[in-house]
């Protein structure tokens, strides 16, 4: 009785190995793809200026704010970015132009967290009414060692411009040029965050409790 | 006086972090876990070991450096640096035993905190500010190590503030515990301060300076004192390809027992090169004077008052991952008899290959 139904033929087919049978194309094609998807996805494309170097550049719209507002908002986020205030940060008042040196650091691959080295970058940032642009620019690589005291420190005798720090002088050359993607990626995020939410809009969303001292008692 | 100054000095530091602790927030870093390991084969052509530097001592022997773990942190403003060693090199090879059971040894263990861009405060044991070559081979081009090394210190306890006072300039002053020790027993007397300048990119130059004030002399005879040392130490990455190295010191200490003065002191230059043939490939050259006057106190040398030895020491670096291998050949002549030859008479020279691994992580 059991196995001669149609019902349970087709029940065996269904408990056999999933690469068996004619669904086993489908299935190998798309397991090879899983397999492959995080390659594809680690391919990451730089965009170079006109001079070669790796830059990353918008122009953002944002209806209704003044340059002033922007280039204040802007500033605000570059003071709470930079390393040093006075040395990193500079800010033409005429020409509404700001430029600041900006860091992150790049991890090695395996054991722990260990910093890798560091990369430097210039923000650039213009504003106009109801715009601004950035530019981010000018990568530099400044590989890591561990100094005398146990810390890890910047090597600045052999830093390179990130166009030459290629796959040729470093295996894991992908992975970091990942790292580097989501470091930027970010910092537009947080920028453009923090340039959206410019002081008069955040004095709006604060709940201001007011109480009435002249009302008799 | 002293220890009101001292006192005065930690009350400024605590209310410096106590105004800034409110200061803005910073990314916090990762745990950092970092160390190494190594080790080494060493023959003597004498037949014994003969060069009395710090590390690979033992003769036709594969024998062990240290375990190396190092953790550290920063959060902020604040920093911390937890460096401890297992094995000779980091214990009993290198400073007298600090535990008395020879067990481990503390590389680092320090506090800091950026007070401001431009100034620092640093606090606890740390490797020493002074000299050119350091412990950990990770960090230096030979595995053998020079006479001004080991005759200089190894790591400072103590308290000092880093100024940042341009980009190419800096300077470093504090208050040190003595030489190469988790306690001070006869005051923190000991003083130091460190230039550091950079005329160019990769061309790095630090003047040291250390000194300490204690005149006392123990029971036996010994000095308490450290003595002075001035040190200067530079380094030029002239290409991809070549750097060269320099230390130059002068030690001294004068101290009076039973009526008699006492004056000693050593002073050497070590000229370093290395040449990088590939990314896995350079070799590299120390060329080494040392002088010892009126001083028995001095580490290889001389077991008479003054001394001189010459060192010429080549080494390989091979590898570009985390293991680098080190074969070394090392020549020192003296003028005087410090050595022995193959029969076990004294001798003018000496001779030395040696093999170390080290593995870096």
């Amino acid at each position: 009785m059991y196995g001669s139904t149609e019902h349970q033929k087709q029940n065996r087919h269904v408990a056999r190995p999933f690469f068996i049978g004619y669904k086993s194309k489908g299935a190998i094609i798309g397991f090879l793809a899983f397999l492959c998807f995080p390659k594809l996805q680690a391919q990451t494309t730089f965009s170079y200026n006109n001079q070669g170097k790796v830059t990353y550049t918008e122009v953002v719209d944002l209806a209704g704010m003044s340059e002033e507002v922007l280039m204040g908002s802007a500033l605000d986020f570059a003071r709470r970015k930079v390393e040093r205030k006075k040395k990193d940060l500079h800010y033409d008042e005429e020409s509404m132009v700001l430029r600041a040196k900006l860091t992150f650091l790049l991890y090695k691959k395996g054991f722990g967290r260990q910093p890798l080295g560091q990369v430097s970058y210039v923000m650039n940032l213009a504003a106009k009414p109801n715009r601004y642009r950035y530019i981010f620019t000018e990568f530099v690589f400044y590989p890591y060692e561990r100094n005398r005291y146990g810390k890890f420190d910047k090597v600045s005798s052999r830093r390179q411009a990130l166009e030459s720090f290629t796959a040729l002088a470093c295996k894991n050359w992908e992975s970091y040029c990942r790292q580097i993607d989501e470091q930027v990626k970010n910092t537009v995020f947080q920028l453009k965050l923090s340039i959206q939410q410019q002081p008069s809009e955040k004095e709006k969303n604060t709940i201001k409790k007011t109480v009435d001292t002249d009302k008799e008692w | 006086m002293k220890i009101k100054s001292i006192a005065l000095l930690f009350t400024l530091w605590i209310v410096a972090f106590t105004l800034q602790a409110q200061d803005e927030e910073k990314e916090e870093s990762p745990l950092v876990l970092s160390g190494s390991v190594d080790t080494y084969y060493k023959y003597d052509f004498s037949g014994e070991p003969n060069i009395g530097t710090s590390f690979g001592e033992d003769h036709n022997s594969v024998s062990l450096g240290m375990v190396n773990l190092i953790a550290s942190k920063e959060v902020g403003k604040v920093s911390f640096v937890g460096d401890i060693s297992f094995g000779p090199r980091g214990q009993t090879n290198t400073i007298p035993d600090a535990d008395g059971t020879g067990s481990f040894h503390i590389q680092n263990l320090y506090v800091s905190y950026a007070l401001s861009d431009a100034v620092s405060v640093t606090a606890g044991y740390m490797g020493t500010f002074v000299g050119y070559e350091v412990i950990s081979p990770t960090a230096n081009f030979n595995y053998s190590t020079s006479y001004l090394f080991t005759n200089g210190p190894f790591q400072n306890a103590g308290i000092k503030f880093d100024f940042a006072l341009a980009d190419n300039l800096g300077l470093m002053v504090g208050v040190f515990n003595d030489w190469n020790v988790y306690t001070d027993n006869n005051d923190l007397d000991d003083i130091g301060a460190q230039l550091s300048y950079s005329p160019t990119e990769g061309f790095d130059m630090y003047l040291n300076f250390i000194t300490s004030a204690n005149a006392d002399v123990s029971a036996d005879g010994d000095p308490l004192d450290n003595g002075t040392e001035i040190d200067l130490t530079a380094g030029y990455q002239i290409s991809s390809e070549l750097y060269v190295g320099l230390n130059a010191a002068n030690w001294s200490r004068e101290y009076s027992f039973g009526g008699t003065e006492v004056e000693e002191s050593f002073t050497g230059v070590a000229l370093y090169g290395n040449y990088a043939f590939s990314s896995d490939f350079a070799l590299g050259a120390r060329l080494e004077s040392f002088t010892t006057n009126n001083t028995t106190s001095t580490a290889g040398v001389s077991t008479e008052a003054d001394g001189d030895v010459f060192a010429v020491t080549i080494s390989g670096n091979v590898g570009s991952g985390p293991l680098k291998f080190i074969p070394e050949i090392r020549f020192d002549s003296s003028g005087q008899d410090i050595f022995v030859d193959g029969d076990g008479n004294p001798t003018g020279s000496a001779v030395q290959f040696l093999a170390g691994a080290v593995f870096s992580f």
